[in-house]
Formats: structure tokens, sequence, C-alpha cells
């Protein structure tokens, strides 16, 4: 075990602290840095080179062979480690159970740039998205399709929040999501040639008869308000997505994921052929 | 009279409703909040009581709602701040929360459209995805939704909550898979499984008859029994570095898919 190598930290040791400042969101954060905990978070920060700040461990907590291999790999690759007691571990961890390993790991930034322009495209926007876990299940069911991106305007929820983090599966370590002005983004769709497409409960075309080939951006607005006028004077297309029950409301993640399957559907048909099946998708 | 004491019967019993033992045993459900509480009230669900305390209401229309819920001819109880924060399970109470009957959730009480579609979802355990399914399943106006192997049951809190009220609009059960399965072929209703080792996608095959759609938890997917019994398996076309979608967001798309060539046959 190469835990010899880490050094011991308490409660008042200043990367706790700061493990605790960044899980909370009480600091200012300008480095994009965020918390993560668990061998499967871990595993697939360390599979996607991000560069980890602080690694913390908790040797009696650990579970399972592939745990302390992951730990030793940490801590011989040069990562600053710590050896914390249970009961600091208790305090870092929100899972009822921690496994005994967390770490504090920088997340990407992307720009404009990121955003790959071709002859089919796909983005979506997410407008003042409340709840962290929705914004986290729509940037893994974009990567899952095959995507380009994911424009947040009038952001409600921060991208390091562990609860996005977790429920975008690990998604969110590399798809590119980028931050915005609503009037920015309009303009940069619209320079790039892009139709925007917002969805809402009135609209008189149904989402699966428009005609999403070419560059299409697709709007989802919050849970609570739904779309703003910004995003509606902007519209090119204006699509429903029929409901038959006496709530009005899908979840706005499935929302989403019916928008995104039904654009994977049409820019990349040869996916949705039987041999593609057969193939491994 | 206004219940100012930690001691009093109907507060032990209020709390005792947040366990599932004291659900299944007294055949009752809590609902907490001003917005869960008006849509399970537009469902056509009627509340045995309601416990509620005025100085946390936020809601303008407060008297209103109280008129309808004693109009129903639901008991009204006051309680103190104290005790109101004592009973009620989220942070920040809004001063709602009213004791429903629990749900029917067999399978014999299930009503049947002519062209039956129903969800299965096979031992799925959190509370939100199977109320994102929930909504789903209303939006959708699915004849049923059957937690088969259930973890949980239908009047969790939790569940109330996510689904935003779907609860009490769709129809539920709660079954073992055998049971389940023997209902499913008593009414010639087809199996399609959802399975990520399935060598047909779900946009090619005929979801427009009697069809059940069955998933299962995203970590262990369905079980033998669902895959050996299946009359068709069916994936999700995925690209990227994810290989596979949260429980609740399969769903709405094999659903949604079901709901477009169902209206198209029509």
């Amino acid at each position: 075990m190469s835990e010899a190598r880490a050094t011991p930290a308490g409660i008042q040791h200043p990367r706790v602290k700061q493990y605790l400042s960044v899980k909370n969101n009480t600091k200012s954060n300008p480095e994009n840095l965020a918390c993560l905990e668990g061998l499967w978070e871990l595993t697939i920060a360390r599979k996607e080179a991000l560069d980890i700040r602080a690694f913390f461990l908790c040797p009696e907590l650990l579970r399972g062979d592939a745990a302390r291999t992951l730990a030793n790999n940490l801590i011989d690759s040069g990562v600053h480690s710590y050896l914390v007691s249970e009961k600091v571990m208790q305090r870092l961890a929100d899972k009822d159970e921690p496994d005994g390993l967390a770490a504090i790991v920088q997340l990407p930034r992307f720009t404009w740039a990121d955003l790959p322009l071709g002859e089919h495209n796909s983005l979506i926007v997410l407008d003042a998205l409340e709840i962290p876990g929705n914004v986290g299940t729509i940037i893994r069911c974009a990567d899952a399709v095959g995507a380009n991106g994911i424009i947040i305007t009038n952001r409600r929820t921060r991208l390091s929040h562990p609860k996005l983090l977790h429920s975008s599966m690990g998604s969110s370590f590399t798809f590119p999501v980028i931050e915005a002005q609503v009037d920015e983004a309009i303009d940069w769709l619209k320079e790039h040639d892009f139709r925007i497409v917002t969805t809402d409960t009135d609209a008189p075309v149904n989402y699966r008869q428009a005609n999403y080939r070419g560059r299409v951006a697709v709007v989802m607005g919050s849970e609570r308000y739904g779309i703003v006028k910004e995003w509606h004077q902007a519209a090119d297309v204006e699509v429903s997505i029929p409901m038959a029950g006496k709530i009005d409301s899908l979840n706005v993640g499935n929302a989403a994921v019916l928008m995104l399957y039904e654009i994977f559907y049409q820019q990349q048909p040869e996916k949705f052929s039987s041999k593609a099946a057969l193939q491994g998708g | 009279m206004i219940i100012t004491s930690a001691q009093n019967p109907r507060v032990k019993q209020v709390l005792a409703l947040r366990d599932r033992k004291e659900r299944d045993r007294s055949r009752q459900m809590r609902v907490e909040g001003y917005e869960e509480l008006s849509l399970a009230l537009a469902s056509g669900a009627r509340p045995v009581a309601l416990y509620f305390c005025p100085a946390f209401f936020r809601a303008p229309d407060a008297e209103q709602l109280l008129d309808q819920i004693e109009a129903s001819g639901a008991e009204l109880i006051e309680v103190s701040e104290r005790i109101f924060e004592k009973i009620a399970y989220r942070e920040g109470p809004d001063g709602w929360l009213a004791i429903f009957p629990a749900l029917h959730a067999s399978l014999q009480a299930l009503q049947l459209s002519p062209n039956p579609f129903v969800i299965v979802a096979e031992a799925v355990e959190k509370p939100g995805n199977l109320g994102a399914i929930l909504r789903t399943a209303d939006a959708a106006g699915v004849d049923a939704l059957i937690a088969a192997e259930p973890i949980t049951d239908w009047s969790n809190p939790n569940i109330v909550r996510s689904s935003k009220g779907a609860l009490f609009s769709v129809p539920v059960a709660a079954a073992d898979n055998r049971q389940t399965i023997a209902w499913l072929r008593q009414h010639n209703i087809q199996i399609v499984a959802a399975t990520p080792q399935a060598t047909q996608l779900y946009t090619d095959t005929d979801l427009s008859g009697p069809i059940a759609i069955v998933v299962g938890t995203e970590k262990e997917g369905l079980s033998a029994t669902w895959l050996d019994q299946a009359d068709v398996q069916v994936q999700i076309p995925m690209v990227g570095k994810v290989n596979s979608l949260n429980v609740a967001t399969a769903t709405a798309l094999l659903v949604y898919e079901a709901v477009r060539q169902r209206t198209a046959a029509k």
C-alpha cells in the first residue's frame, strides 16, 4: 500500500477545508473546481485525464481491490494525497456509506470554439433550469446521441454541483457545456446558421413532424416558467410534445431527451437501422 | 382546538406514516405541500384528514383550499408551528400535510383499454425515477404503471413529490414478477423488454398493438425472467462515450415511440 506516502490531514487541514468550501459553494471558484466522491467518479476522472488537485483517502473505508488499486495509482502518480479519518471522510462525502475515496478536480472550460460545425449540428440550450439533476441527465443524454454541445443561459445551478456531476454519469467531464448571455447565444446561433427550435405545450407543430436536418438548437425552458420571451422571439420553429394527461408537463429532462432522440433520428438515420444494432449500435 | 403536544396520538400517527410498515398497516399515506395536495385533489383523490399550520402558509388562496378540503369531508386539524415542523418531512414546510387513503395497487383492480398499453418497471429503487416515469405515463396516457418486484411502495413520500401529482392520475399496481407476467399473458399483452443486448431497435419494432414496455434498473438491467419471457427485446441506439441511459429517460423514449405509432395507426 502506498498510503505511507499520503499526508495525514484532520478537519482543520487547509485542503480538507477547501474540499468543503468547493462542495458547499461557500467561496468563489474561479478555477472551476469540483468535488468527486467514490470509486466510480474517480475512475472516470482519471480515465478522462482531469487535473486531480487533491486526493483524500480513508483506508478503513475502502472496499474491494479496484478501490485499493486506484488509490495506489493515484498516490504513485504524484497527486497530492491526504489520509483522513473515517470521521473526516463522513464530513467530506454526501453518500450515506462513503467508500473512502474523494478528490478535488478541475473541470474543463469550454468556449464557442469547442462547438464543432458541420453539415448537421445539434445543440441544446438550457435556459434557467433550476434542478442540477435535470441538467446532468440532459448532458448525459446529449453525449449519448452525439450532440455537439449544450449552451446554458440564465444559469441557476452551478456546473460543479455534486448532483449534476453524479446524474451526468461523468459526461460533464468531457462534453462541451458553455455558459452565455441570452443575446450572445442568439447572435452566435444566427451567425452560424442554426435554426432555433423552442418546445411549448401550445405550439401547433408536433415535435416529430418538424425538420431537424442541418444545424439546429433546441431551447428547453425552466421547470417552473418555461420558455422566456427572448427565446420565443428568436425561435424559427415552435414544436410541442403531445400530452394526454391532466398535468401539463413532462419532466424537462425527459422532454429534452425526446427532442435529442428525434434530432438524432433525423440527422443520423444510419444509426437507426437494425444492421447498426447488430453491429453494436 | 389546536394541537400543541407532541404526545398527542394524532401527531404520533402522522409521524408513523413516514414508515412503510405503518402505511401498509393503516392503508393511508401522507401528501405534503400545497402544490402536491392541489394536484392530488385535481386528480380526484379525497383526503381523510388535513394537518395545517396557517403560520407557515405561503399560498395566496389558502382559505379557498381549506374550504374545499373541508367541503370534501376531510377532518381539519390545526397544529402549532413546533408540531408542524416535527411532523413535516421537508425543511421549510408550507403548512400543508394531508392524509389520503393509500393507492389501490392490485393488478386485478386495473382497467385496460381495448388496445392495452402498460409500463412495467422491475425493481426500480429511486423514488425520483419512479416519479419521472409516472409523469411520462400520465403524459402518454398509458393504462397502467406496474412495479414488478417493487423495492419501495407507491405511497413513498418521495414518489408523491417527484411525480407532481401524476401518482394520483395514473393507475398503478405492484406485484411480483410471476404474477405480473401471468396477468400480462392473461390479457394477451406482448412483453417488450428494453435491454442494451437486444439486436432490434425500438424504432423498428411494432409497438402499435397490446404492449407492456418493461424496463429494469440501470445498474442491473432486466432480470433473466423478463428477458426469457419477452416477446421482443429492443435497444435504444447510442453513440459517444455513454453506454446507458437513466431508466426514466429510456422509458420516455420507448413510450413516446409507441405513442407515435399508435397515433399514426388510428
